[in-house]
């Protein structure tokens, strides 16, 4: 893990070095899991920043 | 009716503009059931049973759309909804196998079991493939709540739209339809003079650059399907000449389609980013037919990377991780759906075991190139210094690669594909035409020692792309594309003036509404028309 790193609502996808798709969905995949959650397809394809993840996360059911 | 023909370019065209614009001034209404009209027709000009088989599949379509659009709104029938998105996707599935597939399955099972099915010729509905992809994709956009309610006639526009009908731009609705809405309907210099551009530009392309190569291609590439061996040379130029072919045939179309649709104040995706000078393969993808890429990425590699991460990561395996991926995640999460999505497009390009393995390989390209980029920076810690050396030997690499994986593409029959590529690696023999000999004097005696056979035939073909594959090579690799000329009146969908052209292009050629410009386009349309009337089809037609 690389501790300088540090997210915030405005980190996009871009901003982290060595950043690619997968790893993306890497990403995401291990926040559904951690919170118990599943995205949409489309969604997943659509968020631009971490701020958008955690807009749709208040948004959904638990 | 090919965009290369006099009654599309004097006839069609032209009308459906005129009609377009005087019914504009009554309504957008009219003007836009005058557009679903005339994409009928344009439709029905080669065969008009077409209708026929089209129309069926539209109403169907648009009914489970709609069925879809209601189940949408509630949650608690997202299971209702599933069911309906499968059978949809199932019934576009079964309508595109049953005219594509069912003989190639048929001489499949022949093949395999000797057994006797009757094969049928069947006809294929002109450009089916494209709008049944465009029709699937449409499908699960509803399903994933992407799409505002929409009518009977703004499907049947999204669908039949003439210029991208037959052979793309694969479009979404979400980006055509806020155009047709808001569509001022009108006569509109600017519209009017891009679009001409585009449709000469296009025209040009296809008639002049893809069409001088063409004959000789076809030439050898036919020798090779009738038994005979292909020499070194030869099968090299048939490599690179279709590529060359190809490129320009169906980048022209591309072009000539943004044209079309922009006479109507339309905006179409961009198709082609100067493939050829890509330095990797996946870059090449990224710049080559980019509707379908996008296509495949979005509704079949996407979903399935997605649903493969979540099963390893919820069985605490590790996912992909940079350069840390272990062979597991890298075989599972990257290889497996790369080759299946480059399988799934080359099946889609043609029912036959040359397309099916033209996608496979494909699917092996960029694999190898994914591995490379995770493996590279252990050899190479400077990136400048890699990037200085990988450029120019990865552009040469992905043009040797796309031109071998362009053999099987072209190839008729497997033999001929192994003969060529067997010519490509020296098998055959190397060659030079007897004639062509003549005029080396004593270079010739040299020639001779060295194991050079003279070829009595083939003259022809063998100056001919002499000549040409320089030239269209110079002209895909050096020289600024037609959107890139363009770009500042935003000749395709987002695409802008973007500082780095200025720099490809040596100094900025950039088209603009001028007396040289106009002049410029004058001689190219002259020389596009005087070489109309071919039978010359665009090579993606027939998919």
């Amino acid at each position: 893990m690389d501790d300088s790193i540090v997210l915030t609502k405005e980190t996009r996808r871009e901003d982290v070095p060595n950043w690619d798709s997968l790893i993306y969905i890497s990403f995401i995949v291990a926040v559904e899991i951690e919170l118990g959650i599943k995205f949409r397809v489309a969604d997943v394809e659509s968020f631009a920043n971490v701020g958008a993840i955690v807009a749709q996360i208040k948004s959904m059911p638990r | 009716m090919l965009f290369n023909s006099y009654e599309f370019i004097f006839f069609f065209l032209p009308l459906t503009t005129a009609g377009f614009f005087a019914l504009g001034s009554l309504s957008r209404a009219w003007s836009l059931r005058w557009l679903i009209l005339a994409s009928f027709f344009f439709y029905a000009w080669w065969r008009p049973l077409n209708v026929l088989l089209i129309a069926p599949s539209i109403l169907i379509n648009y009914a489970l759309a709609r069925m879809l659009q209601r189940l949408g709104r509630n949650e608690s029938r997202r299971r209702a909804s599933r069911v309906v998105l499968i059978l949809g996707i199932a019934f576009n599935v079964a309508f595109l196998g049953y005219f594509k597939y069912t003989n190639f399955l048929g001489g499949a099972i022949n093949d395999l079991f000797g057994a006797d099915l009757i094969l049928t010729e069947i006809i294929l509905p002109l450009g089916i493939s494209f709008i049944t992809f465009q029709k699937i994709a449409f499908l699960i956009d509803v399903h994933a709540g992407r799409i505002e309610p929409f009518t009977l006639q703004e499907y049947c526009l999204f669908v039949l739209f003439f210029p991208q009908l037959i052979a793309g731009p694969i479009v979404h609705y979400r980006e055509m339809m806020p155009q047709f809405q808001s569509a001022p309907c009108r006569f509109d210099k600017e519209n009017i003079a891009v679009g001409v551009t585009l449709l000469l530009f296009g025209l040009f392309k296809k008639v002049v650059l893809a069409d001088s190569i063409a004959p000789h291609v076809t030439s050898i590439y036919g020798q090779a399907a009738a038994g005979g061996s292909i020499s070194f040379f030869l099968a090299w130029m048939a490599a690179i000449g279709f590529t060359l072919q190809i490129y320009f045939d169906f980048s022209g179309y591309s072009d000539m389609a943004l044209g079309a649709a922009r006479l109507f104040g339309i905006r179409l995706p961009q198709n082609f980013n100067s493939p050829l000078q890509a330095s990797s393969i996946i870059d090449f993808w990224l710049r080559w037919h980019m509707t379908l890429t996008r296509f495949l990425t979005a509704y079949i590699y996407n979903p399935l990377v997605l649903a493969l991460t979540r099963r390893r990561l919820t069985r605490g395996q590790p996912g992909f991780a940079g350069h840390r991926t272990t062979l597991g995640a890298f075989v599972q999460l990257m290889m497996f759906p790369t080759l299946l999505t480059m399988f799934v497009s080359g099946a889609w390009h043609g029912a036959g075991y040359l397309f099916i393995l033209w996608g496979l390989l494909h699917g092996v390209y960029l694999t190898i190139a994914h591995a490379w980029r995770l493996v590279a920076p252990r050899f190479w810690r400077d990136r400048n210094d890699y990037a200085r050396f990988m450029k120019p030997f990865g552009l040469v690499l992905t043009l040797v690669a796309v031109a071998v994986s362009m053999v099987l593409f072209r190839s008729s029959t497997t033999a001929a594909a192994v003969d060529l590529l067997k010519g490509m690696i020296g098998l055959n023999g190397v060659a030079l035409p007897a004639s062509v000999y003549k005029t080396l004097g004593p270079l010739a005696a040299w020639l001779d020692s060295l194991g050079v056979i003279r070829d009595p035939g083939n003259d022809w073909d063998f100056i001919k792309m002499t000549i040409w594959i320089p030239v269209l090579t110079f002209i895909a690799l050096f020289c600024p594309n037609t959107l890139q000329v363009l770009a500042r009146y935003e000749p395709a969908l987002g695409v802008k003036p973007s500082p780095s052209d200025a720099a490809v292009a040596g100094r900025k050629i950039e088209w603009s509404p001028s007396l040289a410009w106009a002049f410029a386009a004058s001689v190219i349309a002259g020389i596009g028309i005087l070489s109309l009337g071919g039978k010359s089809e665009f090579l993606y037609w027939q998919f």
